[in-house]
């Protein structure tokens, strides 16, 4: 009986335990709305529904006065916003960090290594077949605004080869404590990008490197 | 010292197997550089390069099991579609450019007239969802594999594991693809001291190194770059080459430069086979170079040929024919028969 109270307490504390490990949430937003996918919106004068958001985050890290803590042994990481798993990252860090970097999008090495498999296994519908290169962030949707067939929009944003070249750093400062939410502020994209102009995004191009120029601002970290 | 020496041996043996190891299927022909393709990621393997083989002739990598590699890239025409401009695809779509011939690919860096693919096992997802070509996904074939007892149990022979994954299939596809190597042409055999140039071929072959092995470098007879050949730019296809990729404007009517190896096989010529005969090609280069914004040095020194020239020219060129290599049984198709023994 004595031993069964034992593995009990044990499995206790290594439930506690797994708890202290620090992970990072990400939270769509739109305003003050979380957003959920086929949903409407206003924004102005404009009805937005988003029919899909997924992206790539490569060589997250953390830090704690300048040093480097922790970084996941997992380089990148598919963040889709209609699988709530992918959403979540672990670390197996219970130290605490006041900044963490990340890129989105993929690194030109990555992006010139042929057939890769997980994350970025060409079967998420995030790799171009007609020029190889992954796609670093893609939202797609239909806005009462967008000229095109059905009001649709497609925002694929990618390209590693220069001028084009769209990978992303991303810099969050904050007090972070257990599960930290960094939010995806859709809307700020909507302040900069005229959707009447620019809905048809699926190469690399001077449009892709304007939506990609601001994708560091629309990561916050809350508390 | 003699412990040094037998350390040294060991050292020696164990480095040439490694380079045994990583290429034991790798037919290296001995007058070609150093491949590009790195091997030590996707390992030749012989019951691998024989999945690829099945792949590349089988029609479920279309969406209605209609076209396979093979359709626009036929063994008997070294692996290109002779006789069509443009290629054919499903629904009997035409796409906008020649298919290209398939072989030396350990050599390439970029694939497709306009580099746009950028390694080998990635090239195959372009002509699978293609909507001109093979109308499919990787998802979708991935499906179908999965659905067939033969590719179940072909796949876990291969990679002792029954998953049918798209890297699995990309790099099956590779290893066949690797294997099409064209080295056994009577310039091949000039090389290595086993025949001789008549006095025309040898007169062609100066000729050659004198005004093409720039772009055409021997012995791959191209250095495999992009570049503006002064074609004029046909209305009807608005074909802008690189450009379509890189939006760059100096990139505007760049195409890859092709081998010129088993041109018999491969007529017609250019990304979008506007010419038929290899006389039409030589007089574009001494007659008809259209200047174009790009000012490739081609066009500021168009080739001079006197017309005996053009036919000695020829004469080499036919050289680079290798009926070996395009009549290699072990390139066609076979049929697969799981219960079958190899």
């Amino acid at each position: 009986m004595i031993r069964w109270l034992v593995v009990f307490l044990s499995l206790l504390a290594i439930k506690a335990e797994a708890q202290d490990f620090h992970s990072i949430q990400f939270v769509p937003k739109f305003g003050n709305h979380h957003l959920e996918l086929n949903t409407e919106y206003t924004l102005g004068n404009d009805k937005i529904t988003f029919t899909n958001l997924k992206f790539y985050i490569a060589d997250l890290s953390f830090f704690l006065k300048d040093s480097l803590i922790h970084r996941p042994d997992q380089k990148v990481f598919l963040i889709d916003v209609s699988d709530s798993n992918s959403l979540k990252i672990f670390t197996n860090t219970k130290s605490t960090f006041d900044r963490i970097t990340f890129k989105i999008g993929i690194d030109s090495v990555t992006n010139v290594a042929g057939a890769l498999d997980g994350d970025l296994d060409p079967v998420h519908g995030m790799y171009w077949t007609w020029q190889s290169g992954y796609i670093n962030f893609k939202l797609e949707g239909i806005a009462t605004n967008c000229p095109a067939r059905l009001h649709k929009f497609y925002w694929h944003i990618g390209g590693y080869l220069q001028p084009f070249a769209a990978q992303r750093c991303i810099e969050l400062k904050g007090n972070f404590s257990k599960i930290k939410n960094v939010n995806i502020q859709i809307d700020e994209l909507f302040k900069y990008i005229d959707i009447s102009q620019t809905y048809n995004v699926m190469s690399p191009s001077v449009h892709a490197i304007e939506i990609a120029d601001r994708l560091a601002g629309i990561f916050k970290i809350t508390d | 010292m003699q412990k040094f020496l037998v350390i040294f041996i060991c050292a020696f043996l164990m480095l040439s197997f490694d380079y045994i190891a990583s290429y034991p299927l790798f037919d290296q022909p001995p007058h070609f550089p150093k491949p590009i393709y790195n091997f030590n990621k996707n390992p030749l393997d012989s019951a691998a390069i024989e999945l690829g083989r099945a792949l590349f002739y089988d029609p479920i990598l279309s969406r209605d099991n209609s076209i396979s590699c093979a359709s626009c890239h036929s063994p008997f025409n070294a692996f290109a579609h002779t006789d069509h401009d443009l290629s054919h695809g499903i629904f009997d779509s035409i796409g906008t450019r020649n298919a290209p011939a398939l072989f030396n690919l350990a050599w390439h860096k970029l694939f497709m007239w306009d580099g746009a693919i950028n390694h080998l096992d990635v090239q195959a997802l372009a002509p699978i969802t293609s909507h001109k070509e093979m109308g499919s996904s990787i998802k979708e074939v991935i499906e179908k594999l999965n659905a067939s007892k033969e590719y179940k149990s072909r796949f876990n022979q291969v990679f002792k594991d029954p998953k049918i994954t798209s890297s699995r299939i990309l790099k099956a596809l590779s290893q066949f693809q690797l294997t099409l190597i064209s080295a056994g042409s009577k310039y091949d055999l000039v090389v290595s001291g086993k025949d001789q140039f008549t006095h025309q071929e040898k007169n062609g072959y100066e000729l050659f190194l004198k005004n093409c092995n720039s772009c055409h470098q021997e012995p791959l007879f191209s250095n495999y770059t992009i570049q503006d050949n002064g074609l004029p730019l046909d209305s009807t296809l608005n074909d802008l080459g690189r450009f379509n990729i890189s939006q760059v404007e100096s990139d505007k009517m760049k195409f890859k430069v092709p081998s010129l190896r088993n041109l018999s096989y491969t007529y017609p010529y250019m990304h979008d086979g506007r010419f038929r005969s290899l006389k039409e090609v030589i007089n574009h280069y001494t007659e008809r170079l259209y200047k174009t914004p790009n000012k490739s040095p081609i066009q500021d020194n168009p080739i001079k040929l006197n017309s005996n020239e053009k036919v000695d020219l020829i004469a080499f060129l036919l050289t680079l024919n290798d009926p070996n290599f395009v009549f290699d049984k072990k390139h066609q198709f076979k049929k697969i028969s799981m219960g079958a023994k190899e």
